[in-house]
């Protein structure tokens, strides 16, 4: 990869570089955007798993978009199945739906929870469970998100908010990052990233009757919209949402460099956003970095600009 | 229906300098196919000064999208990379034009091309169009920088879909977003799709096609008959004048100028000492970096993997929709760029250094080329195992002339083409 390509998808080919995915059989990928799409062409030229798929996402979410799609996702199903000798019923796949389903529901009670003024857990915290769930068996996880929510639900822990921030923008898996603004005085209190509500907000239709395949191609599809999808004001009505629902005081925008989607979005989302009265703090990093003297800087001088503005 | 021009100064500019270089060329025999090239330009920018009074709507399109519907429907169509670049070479100030697509909030990692455009759009450099029609060909920024244009331009707009890879069930979407475009070019004129003139205009783009394949036969040729600018003017016309009388004009007095240099036994040059390989196109502002390898060191670009029709079926303009759609996912740019490199870039890179007897290459590395910056490396090893050779990767930007010197682009093909020297 080159220079130009975003440091989160050199930093995918860094792990399989060192070695770290030597127990993965196959490698699937989304045409989501440019980056990704190059990825997998680099891991089928250079052989890293036997099994390599990528399949279309369009960006629309029109009806002719999701017939595509669904197509899409049953030539993945199959491709596993002929490749790996499986059968995938649909059975199968009820019950890893109803899994993943749990952890939305889970994931939203929490999430219900930051909206009160005084929130149970911080930005940080709960980066760090979002990151769990990238890693963990998904039962294990739904467990233990579970405990927390229980606890967290009890109302014994509570993290006084200065100011309720939302965080938007390219994945961010670095809770230090977070961490460094709450340090400042800031409590992330609802994100609107990669990696967090668009990742897992809505849920998959399990409806009887509903066919599991039909069900997920329209859930993924016409998910909380990524920055990639047409129109953008798709994705910018439910930032507005989020930020009213959350009562929030001011937006830290993060875009990865490179992350073409999010950059191109940044002045239309700024500009919707402080429409709103939201004030956005814009930050230009890479994946992984955590807060720099600079950014430390940047978001002090924010959070005073919203100390004066709300005249406390 | 409205088909306001806001500010045609700029492009009348453009107009008056293009046209002095095509009478120019025109007084040097030999350089008959780069006049036909300028006069189409010029042809180009009139359509689109004259649009109004004769009662025709412009619409501004970034690149890859097929002007043939347009020509079809009786519009005049604005390439906005086409006209940037031109402007952009002939207008002095491109450095505001990136200074005022940043203070739109346009990140430096957006490519120079979207942020020139977007530069350019704001400052009124280009005329207002009826409407704008973008697309994720080729990439992401063609597919995000549209949503900021329609609202500079405050016109109707429509986003093309195209999947990323070829199959019987993206070609199906595909076309069905072509007809959704023509429903939409249909509101806008008040005239419904006249489709006998559609296929007529598949016919050009069909003998457009079919006179790409031959020229690249053509090349083949040991000394070869290429002019290295060539394929330069030949790519522009391929994106802004498919299926038009006026692409096929230019091509011929191509295909005809180096057939008779094949006929002769002739190069271009009087002695071709490297046949080179041409990955992307070089930076707008060192064009004449093209005619200097060649006239310097005996150079001679003979194939442009990114730029080639080189698999994929042949148009039936009785058929002209489903023809169009399927044309998107092969024709050159379109089909190496949006799609799978191992069945794509990196297999037809090889093939053509093997078929056109290459014995270098030259990258032109855009920093805001995220696609095919991300090939290098395949590229680069590909082309040393399967084919035998070397190849120079040459980092710039595509718009942004400050970003690295010309002069550090020549001093590196100095080097490259005595390390070539080196290896007869």
């Amino acid at each position: 990869m080159y220079i130009n390509t975003c440091s989160f998808v050199r930093g995918c080919l860094d792990l399989v570089l060192k070695k770290r995915y030597q127990f993965l059989d196959g490698f699937v990928s989304g045409s989501t955007c440019d980056c990704p799409r190059r990825l997998t062409d680099v891991w089928q030229h250079y052989d890293f798993t036997p099994f390599v798929y990528i399949l279309d996402v369009p960006r629309k979410m029109t009806q002719a978009a999701h017939a595509l799609y669904r197509e899409e996702v049953q030539g993945l199903k199959k491709r596993i199945e002929e490749s790996f000798g499986l059968h995938i019923s649909d059975e199968a796949l009820r019950r890893s739906i109803e899994t993943y389903n749990r952890t939305r529901t889970l994931l939203k009670k929490l999430y219900e929870l930051r909206k009160s003024d005084c929130p149970p857990v911080t930005g940080a915290e709960v980066l760090e469970v979002l990151d769990a769930g990238f890693k963990m068996p998904r039962e294990e996880f739904n467990r233990v998100l579970e405990r927390l929510v229980d606890e967290a639900g009890k109302g014994e822990r509570t993290v006084p908010a200065r100011f309720r921030l939302m965080i938007s923008g390219s994945p961010l898996n670095n809770p230090e990052f977070i961490r460094g603004i709450e340090e400042l005085g800031g409590l992330v209190v609802v994100d609107e990233l990669c990696t967090g509500v668009r990742h897992w907000w809505d849920l998959v239709d399990e409806s009887p009757g509903v066919d599991p395949v039909e069900a997920l191609s329209r859930r993924y599809l016409n998910n909380f919209p990524c920055p990639r999808m047409y129109p953008p004001e798709e994705r910018f009505d439910r930032a507005v949402q989020l930020v009213r629902e959350y009562r929030v005081d001011g937006v830290i925008s993060e875009v990865v460099r490179y992350c073409v989607h999010c950059a191109h979005d940044q002045p239309l989302l700024k500009r919707t956003l402080e429409g709103e009265g939201v004030p956005v703090l814009e930050l230009s990093l890479e994946y992984g970095a955590s807060g720099t003297g600079q950014i430390r800087t940047r978001v002090q001088a924010f959070l005073e600009m919203l100390e004066a503005r709300s005249g406390r | 229906m409205t088909t306001t021009v806001a500010d045609t100064a700029k492009l009348r500019q453009i107009v008056e300098v293009v046209d002095a270089v095509a009478k120019l060329q025109r007084q040097r025999l030999e350089r008959e196919p780069d006049a036909v090239n300028y006069q189409i330009v010029v042809r180009y920018f009139n359509n689109v000064l004259t649009a109004k009074e004769e009662g025709k709507l412009v619409v501004a399109h970034t690149p890859m999208i097929a002007p043939e519907i347009l020509f079809a429907m009786d519009i005049v169509p604005l390439q906005l990379e086409f006209a940037a670049t031109l402007a952009a070479q002939i207008i002095p100030g491109i450095q505001e034009c990136f200074s005022t697509a940043a203070t739109a909030g346009l990140a430096p990692e957006i490519c120079s091309a979207q942020r020139l455009i977007a530069g350019q759009a704001i400052q009124r450099w280009l005329p207002r169009p009826d409407a704008l029609i973008w697309s994720n060909q080729v990439c992401d920024n063609t597919a995000k920088g549209g949503n900021l244009l329609a609202e500079v331009f405050d016109c109707p707009s429509f986003f093309l879909d195209r999947p990323y890879q070829f199959s019987e069930r993206g070609v199906h979407y595909f076309t069905e977003q072509l007809k959704e475009l023509i429903r939409f070019l249909e509101n806008l004129t008040g005239r419904r799709m006249d489709w006998d003139r559609f296929s007529e205009v598949m016919e050009y783009s069909r003998r457009l096609q079919d006179l790409h394949r031959e020229i690249r036969e053509l090349r083949k040729a040991v000394p070869c008959p290429w002019r290295n600018l060539w394929f330069i003017h030949m790519q522009g016309t391929e994106m802004y004048w498919a299926g038009s009388p006026e692409a096929i004009a230019h091509l011929e007095a191509i295909r005809d100028a180096a057939r008779q240099k094949v006929t002769e036994g002739k190069g271009y040059v009087p002695v071709e000492r490297f046949r080179i390989l041409t990955i992307f196109v070089p930076p707008t502002s060192g064009w004449a970096m093209m005619g200097w390898m060649q006239g310097k060191h005996g150079a001679v670009c003979v194939a442009e993997p990114y730029f080639s029709f080189r698999d994929g079926e042949a148009i039936d303009p009785a058929k002209p929709l489903q023809s169009l759609a399927r044309k998107c996912f092969y024709c050159p740019i379109c089909g190496p760029m949006h799609g799978p490199a191992s069945e794509g870039i990196v297999r037809d890179t090889v093939r053509d250094a093997v078929d056109y007897k290459a014995e270098g290459a030259v990258c032109f590395a855009s920093i805001g080329c995220r696609q095919t910056d991300a090939c290098i490396r395949m590229l680069k090893e590909s082309l040393q195992e399967k084919a035998g050779i070397p190849m120079l990767v040459l980092d710039n930007d595509t718009y942004d002339p400050t970003y690295v010197p010309e002069d550090q682009l020549r001093d590196k093909l100095d080097e490259f083409f005595e390390l070539l020297e080196g290896r007869k």
